[in-house]
């Protein structure tokens, strides 16, 4: 924990010190946060490998209008955005959060420039990209099953998406129409959702009502190339074959610490999504 | 040109028919300024079942909404839900109404802010993990303590630790298999504060060379360490009196990735049993099983009937054991692994039994107040070396043990008193070795033999021996008894399994030896008895040998597989002393078929299984041995056959994000045999004896258990239940009769780790037991109750600890309760813990049980442990490695 925040505050003085953040007028606020949903993002990175699982903790901050959907260590990083921020300080978040950055999601704006639409800016192999389409799931809801899960009741919905099926539970109680990643439009929030295979599981961890002024950042999407979600996965083994290529570049203590490391990145092969 | 019109009315009237079925119901929703309101989840009903939601959709930015529904109904509501509008509920009827337009007023809905503690069981792809600070309690100091609380896990008193109802086939610390079986060491003595989870991997393949081709349905349990932690162990020391007690216990664990001890160093007379420890409770390897080892006592002392309770309050023992577990990698996937045991165990049993022998319509009963005391010393040697690759497996396992134990027992059956000692040493020497090669993806060898030999010379003698037989005298003088056993068994095993895709085919041939000499001779006044009826030489052996194609298909959730075995087996039994050789060849055909389910959830399981056995000949006698001051055995007469239908079922079911565990099996069998159990008592002397006569019976067991785990309020609930009946005949005095014994076993228990300040345990165990032995009838029912209840302060635990056992037997009720109470402080930040405990105290001297078999029962009186205060310290040792 306290390494931790030894390597923030390290990160935030050394931003500070190199100046990166001066494109803080290219940040405006798009709405104002009104609840924050933790979920716990468990996957496992090697479809061959039952023992790669790894764990991330993201946040869905819902507005009155739109939402944000981040892996929490970037959304940590939102503090150094406010205070100016630029499309550098997402070379911060991914030096945070290295040893998942595969995985993890940037910002996910749902119901973004419009609803039923979502914009995913993610930044890979130094280039921003964005990936703008409609939010369309083609639910199946079975209103007659319900389950309680962490307090909360739950009804059953499925739907396919992306490559995966997915088994999803959410709360009537709380009628909004989100979820975690890019799932939306359920009549209620997403508590767990998790595919057939239970390689990718998101579940509700915390629900807070935010009492505090907390805002929904964006920039403009001029500076990020648009890309489909295909295309997105092409990028992101691209990253991972350079990786791989890095690490046969570089001298390692033994050669077996070198054949582990590699082994490890060929076995970043399970994407969410897949096509 | 007709068909295709008659196609088209057909379609015609089929598409009328959807229009009507199906509706599309529109509209609007807007605030009270005509503005449309974005992003409102609006339901549809049935007027008639106002619950049923038969639609939905969320609004877009200007307010419409759009349902379909997949039946026509014409009077439905329309619902609205959202954070910042009031709800809303109005009447429509389908076809008037649509479009509908809603207008609603602000208000701002308060939803609470909840954070969902982390459950305590977490599924991560096919493993299963626990959060170990979720099950512990302050007053836990090991593991083991911890496991007994986590639902689908079963920890018996001996330490055996079950899975959903299934032994565990390993356990890992750090994901290296150091105890071999041996696990209770480590549960007894790592601390759980060391441990960050357990991890259950159902259907653990341990040999790597099978991964893909041989499924395996054994759960495998790993503790994960907390990051960093290298060293760690548990240190006590502790003293009492009435009369003197000490404990002391030092094992330092040491874990890094290329080797691995335990060293141990435990002596106690408090009642903590040191040899469940040393137990190994399941060992396999790949598709090889190994035999289980238990020492086998040809002449013991009469036995005393321990109660099933807990064994702290009653064991009088004087202990002490010595272990060293050391593991040392030699590469990326072998290691060597060294084990040492050395314990020291004197044991004092006191009771006063009635034993009633049934006999038809009548008892024969002899009460008799008995005195033991077994002074056992065990050393055990053993190596492994095993090497586990993606080609190829190869483990060998040598173990040495030798025993050298000693009893000792006085009986008083009234006035008179009988004293009876034993002497059974024993050596054993054991190899197992087993090898895979895998050649692709379709098929492997694997080759497996263990070898193993016992030496068991045996003594005993009985001052005086009770009754007049044979030339034995009846007056005061000792009989002394000698048996010897050697025994040298044989496994040897070839298999070759091919696998194309779904199919996996196998052939398994080998051959069993199992030999056996066994002499024994009755010596009376120093003058061996010389009547064949009373001595043995005898010299057996049983060869085997076996051919067994095996075919196996699975697909994705079903795996079905038929084993069908031919075995040809030969006996050989040589009576030296009559010069009698006989033989029995006999050919036998056992298949066995089995379909299994599994799911994410859900597995099932049924099996049936044709048996054809033949007794072995190592338990056959010539002539009788003595088995206590008032029983002679003999076991002679022909080998005896059995064949057995058997159907075996087991559903399991576990949910870890409800938390519930659900696991029952049930298992009949239908046998039939050629050889009776007959006995006889005249004169009050028992004698047993096994004869030729077709006999048929049958035996089912029903077993239940399940736990439910409530994370938000860190409480258990279980609930387990047995059931067994066995209808058989047997020879009673010489009339054959039937024999029904039906046992139910129910054990509800709740354990809350934390309310407050407080934490309770409570368990339950209700047996039931009815028995029909001829024209005797009993009824026996226990109920025990014992609750753990600790009030938990900052840096203090008080503890109180009851036990209630009821006992009724025929109606007559008996009483049992006894009280310890204990107090923990902790010191230095909790790294030092010192205990305070008095246990039983009132004092209370004995506890009354009852065992019921189909030819006895026994109504026992057994002395506990007295009231007894105790003080001690323990520390867990927890170091962090500096990288």
């Amino acid at each position: 924990m306290i390494s931790r925040k030894f390597v923030f505050l390290f990160l935030l003085l050394l931003c500070k010190y190199l100046n990166i953040f001066s494109q803080a007028e290219d940040y405006f606020i798009i709405d104002t946060v009104k609840f924050k949903v933790q979920y716990y993002y468990q996957f496992q990175e090697d479809s061959t490998n039952k023992e790669s699982v790894k764990i991330l903790v993201q946040s869905l901050m819902i507005g009155n209008r739109y939402s944000e959907y981040l892996t929490e260590n970037i959304r940590l990083m939102d503090s150094i955005r406010i205070s100016g921020g630029g499309i550098g300080q997402n070379m911060v978040s991914y030096a945070m959060g290295s040893s998942h950055s595969f995985f993890s999601f940037d910002y996910i704006y749902k119901n973004y420039p419009q609803k039923r639409k979502y914009a995913y800016k993610v930044y890979r192999s130094k280039v921003t990209y964005i990936m703008a389409e409609d939010l369309t799931f083609n639910w199946n809801v079975d209103f007659t099953r319900d389950t309680l899960i962490n307090g909360f009741k739950c009804t059953y919905a499925k739907c396919n998406f992306a490559g995966r099926n997915y088994n999803a539970w959410f709360a009537k109680d709380i009628p909004i129409p989100d979820g975690p990643y890019k799932f939306y439009g359920l009549p209620g929030l997403i508590v767990r959702i998790a595919d057939t295979q239970e390689q990718h599981v998101f579940q509700l961890e915390k629900f807070t009502k935010v009492k505090y002024p907390l805002y929904i950042y964006n920039d403009s999407d001029e500076n990020y190339k648009p890309i489909t979600p295909k295309e997105f996965i092409q990028v992101i083994k691209a990253n991972v074959a350079e990786k791989i290529q890095m690490a046969r570049g570089i001298n390692f203590n033994t050669p077996e610490d070198q054949a582990r490391s590699i082994a490890r990145l060929q076995g970043i092969n399970n994407y969410i999504e897949k096509y | 040109m007709h068909s295709r019109i008659l196609i088209l009315l057909v379609a015609l009237i089929f598409f009328n028919n959807l229009l009507f079925s199906q509706q599309k119901i529109t509209g609007k929703f807007t605030d009270t300024n005509n503005k449309g309101i974005g992003g409102l989840t609006v339901f549809l009903k049935d007027y008639q079942s106002k619950d049923s939601i038969i639609g939905y959709d969320i609004t877009s930015d200007n307010g419409e909404f759009a349902i379909n529904t997949v039946e026509f109904r014409k009077n439905l509501i329309l619902c609205s839900r959202s954070l910042t509008y009031q709800d809303s509920c109005i009447a429509i009827i389908s076809n008037k109404h649509s479009p509908i337009k809603v207008t609603l007023k602000e208000k701002q809905i308060d939803i609470e802010s909840v954070t969902v503690t982390r459950r305590g069981v977490e599924r991560r792809g096919d493993t299963l993990v626990y959060l170990v600070d979720k099950f512990q309690t302050t007053k836990d100091l090991s593991i083991g303590d911890v496991l007994k609380k986590m639902p689908g896990f079963t920890v018996e008193q001996n330490g055996n630790i079950s899975y959903q109802g299934k032994p565990i086939s390993k356990l890992f610390i750090n994901g290296t298999d150091l105890l071999e079986g041996q696990y209770g060491l480590a549960t007894n003595n790592l601390p759980h504060s060391s441990v960050g989870t357990v991890q259950v991997i159902e259907n653990y393949q341990s040999v790597k060379a099978l991964n893909g081709i041989i499924p395996s349905d054994a759960p495998a349990v790993n503790l994960s360490l907390k990051q960093g932690i290298a060293f760690t162990g548990i240190t006590e020391l502790g003293g009492g009196g009435t009369p003197e007690l000490h404990r002391i216990n030092v094992t330092p664990m040491f874990f890094t990735k290329s080797n691995q001890f335990i060293l141990s160093f435990q002596a106690n007379n408090t009642g903590y049993d040191l040899s469940d420890q040393i137990k190994s409770f399941a060992m396999t390897s790949g598709v090889a099983i190994l035999f289980e080892d238990e020492k086998e006592s040809l002449t013991p002392i009469t036995n005393i009937q321990t109660p099933n309770i807990d064994k702290k309050r009653y064991l009088d023992n004087n202990s002490m054991l010595f272990s060293f577990k050391g593991l040392q990698k030699l590469g990326e996937s072998s290691d060597l692994k060294i084990s040492v045991n050395l314990l020291s165990d004197v044991l004092e049993k006191n009771s006063s039994s009635t034993v009633n022998y049934i006999l038809l319509d009548t008892l024969i009963r002899f009460t008799e107040h008995i005195y033991n005391k077994t002074n056992s010393k065990q050393l055990h040697v053993g190596t492994i070396w095993e090497a586990n690759k993606e080609r190829v497996y190869f483990k060998n396992i040598t173990n040495f043990k030798q025993y050298w134990d000693n009893e000792l027992g006085y009986i008083k059956p009234d006035s008179s008193s009988f004293q009876q000692r034993a002497s059974l040493p024993s050596l054993y020497l054991n190899n197992s070795l087993n090898g895979i090669v895998r050649f692709n993806n379709k098929n492997f060898i694997n080759i497996s033999s263990n070898i193993k030999y016992w030496h068991s010379p045996h003594y005993s003698d009985y001052n005086p021996f009770l009754y007049n037989i044979g030339s034995i005298t009846n007056d005061s003088s000792t009989v002394q008894q000698r048996l010897s056993k050697n025994q040298f068994i044989s496994t040897n095993q070839l298999n070759y399994t091919h696998r194309i895709k779904r199919i996996a085919m196998g052939l398994t041939s080998g051959i069993d030896v199992d030999k056996n000499i066994l002499s024994s001779k009755i010596i009376v006044q120093d003058n061996p008895v010389t009547s064949d009826s009373l001595r043995n030489k005898l010299n057996t052996l049983d060869l085997s040998t076996y051919f067994s194609p095996n075919f196996m298909w699975e697909k994705k959730k079903i795996n079905i597989s038929v084993d069908v075995s031919l075995r040809s087996r030969h006996i050989g039994i040589n009576n030296e002393l009559t010069h009698v050789f006989n033989t029995i060849n006999r050919l036998t055909v056992d298949p066995v078929i089995s379909i299994r389910y599994s799911s994410y959830l859900f597995n099932c399981s049924f099996s049936y299984k044709y048996n054809q056995s033949l007794s072995n000949p190592s338990s056959q006698l010539n002539g009788y041995i003595i088995n206590d001051y008032r029983t002679l055995n003999n076991v002679k007469g022909a080998i005896s056959e059995k064949r057995s239908n058997s159907l075996f079922s087991y559903i399991n079911y576990k949910n870890h994000i409800t938390g519930l565990f659900i696991n029952s099996n049930f298992r009949i069998s239908f046998f039939e045999s050629n050889a009776l159990d007959s006995i006889n008592i005249n004169n009050n002397l028992r004698t047993v004896t096994s004869i030729t006569k077709y006999n048929k019976g049958l035996s089912a067991t029903g077993y239940f258990t399940s736990s439910y785990f409530i994370s938000r309020h860190s409480i258990t609930i279980g609930l387990s239940g047995i059931y067994n009946n066995v209808i058989r005949s047997v020879l009673l005095n010489g009339e054959l009769t039937k024999s029904n014994v039906s046992v139910l076993n129910i054990k509800p228990s709740l354990s809350i780790m934390k309310i407050k300040n407080m934490s309770l345990e409570v368990n339950s165990k209700f047996d039931f037991q009815i028995s029909k032995v001829g024209r005797i009838y009993s009824k026996y029912n226990s109920k025990t109750n014992s609750l753990k209840l600790s009030y938990i302060l900052k840096k203090m635990i008080f503890c109180v600890e009851t036990d209630l056992y009821v006992v009724k037997i025929n109606g007559d009720k008996t009483q049992n309760t006894y009280f310890n109470f204990s107090y923990n402080y902790n010191i230095l930040n909790n790294r030092i813990k010192l205990e305070f405990r008095c246990n039983n105290i009132f004092n209370k001297n004995s506890y009354a049980h009852y065992i019921q078999s189909d030819t006895y029962s026994i109504s026992n009186i057994y002395m506990v442990r007295p009231r007894e205060f105790y003080i001690s310290l323990s520390m867990p040792l927890i170091f962090k490695a500096s990288n």
